[in-house]
């Protein structure tokens, strides 16, 4: 699938997801336990990979989503259904993870939003590993490195990522989930990505396509 | 609209990551196309695709047995607990002022039905069998509040029981206090009331 494949599927699904959420919103609101149950079932996964982007430590990040769901839980009366649930629900998330991470007693590393685009580093392609008998090897070894780079980015930037990639949000709706503009979304996404491409780009495997390799006619 | 060679290396991948992101404006799409005939920026794109996978990957494999369902209906229940609990304790704010004016009202009544009896017996009585008599309960009449002075006290015997009647005059009320003596470990709780 490729990835415009993918948007509209996430999308197509998303609004499924938000009728159905809906659905057990009302029911809860009328007290119905079985309801609220099945929104923390539905949605506890993508709120813990959040809050765990966020906070990168797991016990913080459990408590983050024990609390957020408290939180949901005390302001269904007002929740009017404007906005969709997860929406909601992940600024919950962000608010807690980032008072968590604001605590004194926690060390983050500093975002570096004010870099310019144009100092980002060079565009550094990298390789894909093809379908050979080393792929699952070569695929983890991948992962492992993108796990590493991953735990070294601001949690900020972590965040975006999460939210764009594994629950396919729009760039409006990290905005309203992490309260900022989407000027910074995508700068907090950009800045990511070439982070996470950093930490591939001197992976290079026989056949692939080289990461240094200029494109012919382009100035170097 | 911005020309391909125009682009600087950063905003040729920002272009191509509003592409990926599905967020590109209509003017864009013209250059995108433009990119994507390139070599370097198909490769930059494939890039972006593979980062998504790993990402997401690896976010499958922390959250596939992340279950936090029955934590969390446990203080959702915690929660909506205290949340009824809360209420009669709100109603025993309210209630107290209710209850306190209820024995001030009984105390008082009480007090006034006594001086009435009181002031026909001593109408009745000589003053010789004033010593014989077991009054069942005598007040001393207040005296009127001195200039400066601020509490009364209206001794009453309630038969057996000893004890007074303050009335503490405040800025727009009048505080009764009812004491009586007993011998209970809890018999000196006074009530006080604001009326």
């Amino acid at each position: 699938m490729n990835s415009g494949e993918r948007r509209a599927s996430n999308r197509k699904s998303r609004e499924g997801d938000a009728e159905l959420d809906n659905a057990l919103i009302l029911r809860a609101q009328s007290g119905d336990a079985a309801a609220f149950r099945q929104l923390v079932e539905r949605h506890q996964r993508a709120a813990f990979s959040v809050a765990i982007a966020l906070v990168k430590n797991e016990q913080d990040a459990r408590e983050v989503v024990q609390e957020a769901f408290i939180r949901v839980f005390r302001g269904l009366a007002q929740f009017q259904g404007g906005s969709s649930f997860f929406t909601w629900l992940y600024r919950i998330v962000t608010n807690l993870s980032i008072d968590l991470v604001r605590r004194p007693t926690r060390k983050e590393t500093e975002l570096d939003e004010s870099m310019p685009l144009g100092d980002a580093p060079e565009d550094a392609p990298i390789a894909r590993p093809t379908a050979d008998p080393f792929d699952a090897v070569a695929r983890r070894e991948l992962r492992e490195r993108i796990e590493a780079a991953l735990a070294d980015l601001p949690d900020y930037h972590r965040g975006v990522i999460v939210m764009r990639e594994v629950h396919g949000m729009s760039y409006e709706e990290m905005a309203e989930a992490m309260g900022v503009s989407k000027g910074t979304i995508m700068s907090r996404l950009f800045h990511a990505r070439r982070k996470l491409q950093a930490a591939l780009a001197d992976y290079h495997q026989p056949g692939n396509v080289s990461g240094n390799k200029s494109e012919p006619g382009e100035e170097p | 609209m911005m020309k391909r060679s125009e682009l600087t290396a950063a905003e040729r991948a920002a272009c191509l990551m509003r592409w990926h992101d599905g967020e590109t404006s209509d003017d864009e799409r013209e250059l995108v196309e433009q990119l994507l005939a390139q070599d370097l920026a198909r490769e930059q794109l494939a890039s972006f695709e593979l980062v998504g996978e790993l990402v997401r990957e690896a976010d499958a494999a922390r959250v596939q047995h992340l279950d936090l369902t029955e934590q969390v209906m446990a203080r959702v229940l915690e929660a909506s607990a205290s949340k009824g609990a809360e209420k009669p304790r709100a109603n025993n704010v309210r209630a107290l002022p209710r209850r306190a004016l209820a024995v001030v009202g009984v105390a008082l009544a009480l007090a006034a039905g006594i001086a009435l009896v009181v002031s026909e017996r001593s109408s009745k009585l000589v003053a010789s069998d004033q010593d014989l008599a077991a009054p069942i309960a005598a007040i001393s009449a207040p005296e009127p509040d001195p200039p400066g002075e601020s509490v009364a006290i209206e001794r009453v015997d309630f038969g057996n029981e000893q004890g007074a009647i303050f009335l503490v005059p405040g800025v727009d009320e009048r505080t009764v206090v009812i004491w009586t003596m007993d011998d209970t470990a809890d018999a000196d709780e006074d009530q006080e009331v604001g009326l």
